[in-house]
């Protein structure tokens, strides 16, 4: 009976092992491997390194640094460990402001009950290799990239910003927006098998996807036309004390864009210090009326439709012309009697331009303005491009019209502007505008080619439109700005600003666009002030501007004068 | 005169035994040997994980110090840098520029 009992125990007990051993072995058997597994093997997160952006020539534009975030482990230190190791990388970590508010900031870190607190974010490879230096118990690093601009503020608007979020680094306007997605590259991720010290076994398992570095992108902005037009800029906007001033120069037969600036700008290195207000890029997300700088789409596209020649003289303009309850005036308030249309646009006389808008009609000059590309955006590679709507045709009245053939009541941007007037310099072609050349990955590189839009006038109709812009350069309000000896196409602007439903006599944006060498055009030119106080007109602010500009650009692309 | 050699298993069972177990021994000698260079192997392989450890960071800071090269470069050789470091050295630009054909 005893042996009995002591058999039946033993088989109970040799049950419950088995059971347990049943329990642990295969229900639970996931859930224990997963945990070794966590326990065995390490994840390492491997950050793909940012593209970089290149100018024309290859320097750098925007690039990666090295930078680092300092974790502390505060339950590996005691209080006092913990008091000496703030005090310590205080000194180290103080690049301005008081010692003892960073102390006192990292001692309040430390003094969380965490495994893991963040101690200080951006920490430079110097720095890390200081504090790695004075052998800290409790700490560590992990690596960051951040963002590096060599040229500092240089192109900041057009460049936009790098900035963190819950799913990483992640670019905001501009290049670093539009092309966040080519630029970021795909993060790896490593895993290691580790043993009891946590260091990597060689002939362990070493599983997980390679990191992709980021794309780079090649621009086609010229850093010496970028230099030299910044400094033309700021100075004339000082100069001139406007509020804003931007400048964009693009290649009239392929749509390159070879520089793009605006002011006030600022530094995207340190963009969250600046306002943001100035992130917005003036040249494709601005809208304003184009004043008189409009006057030349509407003649060439009269030209065009063959129902004005230069020599067609306007028989309305030996006094104001009265449109539906309005009286038109020109700029100065003086009237040329039987003027022809190059006077027109000699003499930016508004007049005149009653005179080709009527001639055009309602339906030719709406379809001008559409096919030159206003009311649709330009499909410039910028991420912030906005672009005014046109009013519906049906909308329209007489004065609208009247308004439009001289640059008033109709919204553009300076985009758009450049783009339209770049037709008439190269023949008659709307090219789609680009900043980027080349996007160059591991995979292989990809161009990007010229793109035809449409033609919008003739060549013929380009040349005499051409021709008219030289008179007005040589002959109009600008003449004496003008550098001797090339032959300049262009038009001045001049548009009052609508303030709560009149416009300002005071407030005007000043402009100037135009294109050089005038017989085989090498760019196409904007620049335009907002506000000046020195002047109001276009002729006295934007103009020389403009012309400084042209002046080092010919020397830079080595354009002899030829009259 | 022929001699005959008497039969004798006694000797033969002893001798045989006796390289039966040389041959053991050597056997247990060379396994053991094996089994010993195996840990060995084994233990060095896996204390190659530090080394392992320590290369790679190497090469983690060696990149890291190239790409701070690269950026003082680029710093260097930014026209904004080039612009104030030729002013500061009484450099301008020029006022006229002449055009000899």
């Amino acid at each position: 009976m005893r042996i009995y009992f002591v058999k039946v125990l033993f088989l109970l007990m040799f049950l419950t092992i088995f059971l347990r051993l049943f329990y642990w072995q295969i229900v639970r058997a996931d859930e224990l491997q997963a945990k070794a597994e966590n326990q065995r093997f390490e994840n390492q997160k491997i950050e793909s390194k940012r593209g970089n952006i290149f100018y024309s020539d290859g320097t750098v534009l925007a690039a990666t640094k090295p930078a680092f975030l300092l974790y502390g482990q505060p339950k590996l230190l005691g209080d006092e460990e913990k008091n000496r190791l703030s005090k310590t990388l205080a000194k180290v970590l103080l690049n301005e402001g008081d010692e003892k508010v960073l102390q006192e900031e990292l001692k309040l870190a430390l003094s969380q009950d965490l495994f893991w607190v963040v101690l200080q974010k951006n920490v430079s490879f110097e720095k890390r290799k200081e504090i790695e230096g004075l052998n800290l118990k409790g700490l560590g690093f992990e690596e960051q990239n951040k963002r590096f601009y060599p040229e500092g503020s240089s192109s900041a608007q057009m460049l936009g910003f790098v900035g963190s979020d819950s799913k990483g680094d992640t670019g905001y306007f501009g290049l670093e927006g539009k092309y966040n997605g080519e630029l970021k590259g795909f993060t790896g991720l490593l895993k290691i098998e580790k043993d009891a010290r946590g260091l990597p076994i060689l002939i362990g398992n070493f599983l997980g996807n390679p990191s992709i570095p980021g794309k780079d992108l090649v621009l086609n902005i010229d850093r010496t036309v970028q230099f030299i037009v910044e400094k033309n800029l700021q100075k004339g906007m000082e100069k001139y004390g406007a509020k804003a001033a931007s400048a964009i120069v693009m290649e009239p037969g392929t749509g390159a864009i070879l520089s793009m600036a605006s002011y006030p700008g600022y530094d995207p290195a340190n963009f969250d210090k600046f306002s943001k207000d100035v992130y917005k890029n003036s040249v494709v997300a601005d809208s304003y009326e184009p004043g008189s700088t409009f006057k030349v789409l509407v003649m060439s596209g009269a030209i065009n439709e063959n129902l004005v020649k230069p020599e067609t003289q306007c028989d309305i303009c030996s006094g104001p012309v009265e449109v539906g309850g309005y009286k038109i005036r020109t700029w100065n308030n003086k009237y040329l009697p039987n003027l022809t249309m190059t006077d027109v646009i000699i003499h930016s006389d508004n007049t005149g331009m009653v005179f080709t808008g009527r001639k055009l009609g309602f339906d030719k000059i709406y379809s001008y303005i559409e096919n030159f590309g206003f009311g649709d955006i330009t499909g410039v590679d910028l991420q912030d491009e906005f672009s005014p709507d046109i009013r519906s045709k049906d909308s329209w009245k007489e004065i609208d019209l009247t308004t439009a053939s001289f640059g008033q009541g109709i919204a553009v941007t300076p985009i758009q502007m450049i783009r339209a007037v770049g037709a008439l310099a190269n023949g008659g072609n709307l090219m789609e505008p680009h900043i980027v050349r080349e996007i160059k990955g591991v995979n292989g590189n990809f161009e990007i080619k010229p793109k035809i839009v449409r033609q919008v006038v003739s060549e013929a109709t380009s040349k005499v439109i051409t021709e008219m812009m030289v008179k007005a350069v040589d002959e109009g309000e600008a003449k004496f700005a003008k550098p001797k000896g090339f032959k300049i196409a262009g038009k001045t602007g001049t548009a009052q600003i609508p303030v709560a439903g009149y416009y300002d006599p005071n407030k005007t944006i000043a402009s100037f666009v135009g294109f050089a060498p005038a017989d085989n055009p090498k760019f196409v030119m904007l620049v335009r002030f907002d506000q000046p106080t020195s002047s109001i007109f276009g002729s006295e602010t934007a103009a020389p501007t403009f012309f400084e500009i042209a002046k080092e650009l010919f020397t830079y692309y080595k354009i002899a004068p030829n009259e | 005169m022929t001699i005959i050699h008497k039969f004798e298993p006694e000797k033969e069972k002893k001798e045989n035994i006796l390289k039966s177990r040389k041959f053991a021994g050597l056997i247990s000698v060379f396994l053991l040997g094996l089994v010993l260079a195996e840990i060995w192997a084994a233990n060095s392989l896996a204390n190659f994980g530090e080394k392992f450890s320590e290369i790679n960071n190497l090469q983690m800071s060696l990149e890291q110090e190239n790409l701070i090269l690269e950026n003082e470069i680029a710093t260097h050789s930014s026209l904004q840098n080039i612009a104030s470091r030729s002013g500061t050295l009484g450099l301008s630009s020029s006022k006229s520029v002449k055009y000899i054909r």
